[in-house]
């Protein structure tokens, strides 16, 4: 299948000196989700914003379908939807004329606009709402309108930067079935998210960001194969406990490959955890260590970001 | 406590013409001090009062010269036709006679004078409204235009400027629907501000034509301050700030207050760089009975002050925005 997205050697460094985005190559397949994964300030957001046109690369280029964003960006605007991480949407306004003033600014008027209106607000599941100014709306209806305003123009490829941020478990699960409904549907979409789950359950590929550079990208078992076939096993401790010197005594343990700490929580990479859970229980046992659960995990987006930075996605 | 000022207006004590006949001071004042003065004293914080004040004493002594230099004239002139008695107590009588009569004609309210009016102009009395509805249309504008400056700010804020630069409509035409949308509030509330001091007040503002140029350049001019400030400040609440204090200054060095010829000559001279002044001019010229030709200069000097704005906020937005 064709490349709709071309990324090739982009960088974005900031007028203060900062380099968020840093030589970064990798292309989707159209009908493709391929999502971008890491932790705040890896330079997810400063790459949508290239890619949509919203700020100019220091170096580099990227194509969509055949339009340079630096060269023909009009061109390229066409065929993208973008919903930003932010709710962009004018709070005074209702949901129809929010919807329908954005649509004019992709060039859709008319009966055209209309019916597009009121398609975008059925898919979001907003039309009994339609005439509530968004200012009434919960979080999660404000999400949901913020996705529709950037469907109006049936666009090729939809930019989603962490639209689940903040919002009720309810509206989440909503927005990644409608997420899917798109992708099932041929739109070729590009997510961003520092939740490894939603990135398991979208992405066809998924592109791992740190520091403003892609440090994996691949499919979800090409990443697991990064972290070898090791298990995660989460201990997660009771409050009073120093977690640090946990950790300190569990290094000592020859099975454990990896370890790191997030607030009462220490997780251990092992090659078979069935055969290292009672070296663990026994060492913890002789420092008094009082355990609150146990958990094993197989390798997740978690671990190999783990295995590759030696930090948690959440730090 | 304010010291308060004096100011002297003096009699004239010598002929206004010489001739052979007797000095006319000599005639109507025979037994006059060589030199009367009045004096006023006022307060300085009260710059208006003493202005009128002021205002009334100059046409007094106006007027009194007038009369003198018409005796003057009177008298020389029957002295070269030889028309005057020779002897002086007669001539003396006969100066006491017509200062009385003068006197009197002074004390009679309906007594014709001669007004001179130009050949294509009428004589207008002051009209406060006409001088303040003008100042106030022009201080409400400058408020709301330098706020409307602000919404650039705030839609960057809450995210919709992004959205509207990820679109494919050109930056161009979103920055033009802006400014636009700026000039048409701005016309409107000025249309709303002149009809209405029309109709209430009964304020006669001038040739439609030189009052819709006004207008046109005075907005297109607010709105240059309006994009500076949203240019150069980093937040709506700062621009909103810097838009409000602008306007207060730009509205009292103009005159919108208090008259601005009580100003201080530099004051005068600064507040040029507002719209203000140049627009509070321009009305003013027009209410008066000023010509089309005779508000040109103002509204270029406010399309010229937009340009420069513009041209300003261009460079400071660019410095800004660039990232």
């Amino acid at each position: 299948m064709p490349a709709l997205v071309r990324v090739e050697h982009i960088t974005k460094r900031y007028a203060n000196g900062t380099l968020a985005v840093d030589d970064v190559s990798f292309c989707i397949k159209e009908g493709e989700t391929f999502s971008l994964l890491g932790p705040n300030g890896a330079g997810k957001t400063t790459l949508i914003s290239m890619l949509s046109g919203i700020l100019t690369p220091t170096d580099g280029d990227a194509f969509i379908g055949q339009h340079s964003i630096r060269h023909a960006p009009l061109a390229a605007k066409r065929l993208i939807g973008i919903v930003p991480q932010d709710v962009a949407l004018y709070p005074t306004l209702t949901a129809r004329q929010n919807l329908t003033f954005w649509g004019g600014m992709y060039d859709v008027h008319g009966a055209t606009l209309r019916a597009r209106v009121e398609e975008a607000l059925d898919i979001v599941g907003l039309r009994e709402h339609a005439d509530e100014r968004v200012e009434t709306f919960s979080g999660g209806m404000k999400r949901r309108l913020n996705i529709a305003a950037g469907l109006l123009h049936h666009p090729r490829l939809l930019l989603l930067d962490e639209p689940t941020v903040g919002i009720d478990p309810q509206s989440r699960r909503r927005i990644l079935d409608t997420v899917k409904q798109f992708n099932a549907e041929g739109m070729t979409v590009l997510y961003t998210t520092h939740y490894m789950e939603e990135a398991e359950e979208l992405s066809h590929r998924i592109a791992i960001m740190d520091h403003g550079r892609i440090i994996a990208l691949g499919t979800l078992e090409e990443l697991r194969h990064l972290v070898g076939e090791h298990e995660s096993v989460r201990m997660t401790l009771r409050e009073t406990v120093n977690v640090e010197a946990v950790c300190e005594h569990l290094r000592h343990i020859a099975d454990i490959r990896h370890i790191t700490s997030t607030d009462h929580q220490v997780v251990a990479l092992v090659p078979d955890a069935a055969a290292a859970l009672p070296a663990i229980v026994t060492h913890l046992s002789r420092y008094h260590v009082p355990i609150s659960t146990i958990e094993i995990e197989r390798p997740d987006l978690e671990a190999v970001f783990l295995h590759l930075t030696g930090r948690s996605l959440r730090d | 406590m304010t010291k308060p000022a004096r100011w002297n207006a003096c009699v004239p004590t010598k002929p206004l013409l010489c001739s052979s006949s007797p000095p006319l001071s000599h005639t109507l004042f025979t037994n006059q001090p060589e030199r009367a003065s009045i004096t006023i004293v006022t307060n300085p914080s009260r710059p208006i009062s003493s202005t009128v004040v002021r205002a009334i004493v100059a046409r007094f002594t106006d007027s009194l010269n007038l009369s003198m230099a018409a005796g003057s004239l009177l008298f020389s002139t029957l002295a070269q036709q030889k028309a005057l008695p020779t002897d002086e107590t007669a001539l003396q009588k006969l100066g006491e006679t017509w200062g009385e009569a003068v006197a009197h004609a002074f004390t009679q309210p309906r007594t014709s004078r001669i007004t001179f009016v130009a050949a294509d102009e009428q004589e207008r009395p002051f009209d406060p409204m006409a001088y303040f509805a003008p100042s106030m249309a022009i201080f409400a504008l400058m408020f709301t235009i330098t706020q409307g400056g602000t919404t650039l700010l705030a839609e960057r804020e809450q995210g919709t400027l992004q959205r509207m630069l990820a679109s494919p409509t050109p930056l161009a035409t979103i920055l033009a629907g802006k400014i636009i949308g700026l000039w048409l509030a701005g016309w409107a509330q000025l249309a709303i501000l002149l009809s209405l001091s029309a109709l209430l007040f009964d304020v006669s503002w001038g040739n439609p034509l030189a009052v819709a140029l006004i207008c046109f350049a005075l907005v297109v001019a607010a709105s240059g301050w309006g994009v500076v400030i949203a240019a150069l400040a980093r937040t709506p609440g700062e621009a909103q700030t810097t838009s409000i204090v602008i306007s207060l200054l730009f509205g009292a060095a103009a005159g919108h207050f208090f008259p601005r010829s009580s100003l201080p000559i530099w004051l005068q001279q600064a507040s040029r760089i507002s719209p203000n002044a140049w627009g509070l001019e321009a009305f003013t010229t027009l209410i008066s009975g000023g010509s089309l030709t005779s508000i040109v200069p103002h509204v270029a000097a406010l399309l010229f002050m937009a340009e420069l704005l513009f041209g300003v906020a261009t460079i400071a937005a660019r410095r800004q925005f660039a990232a």
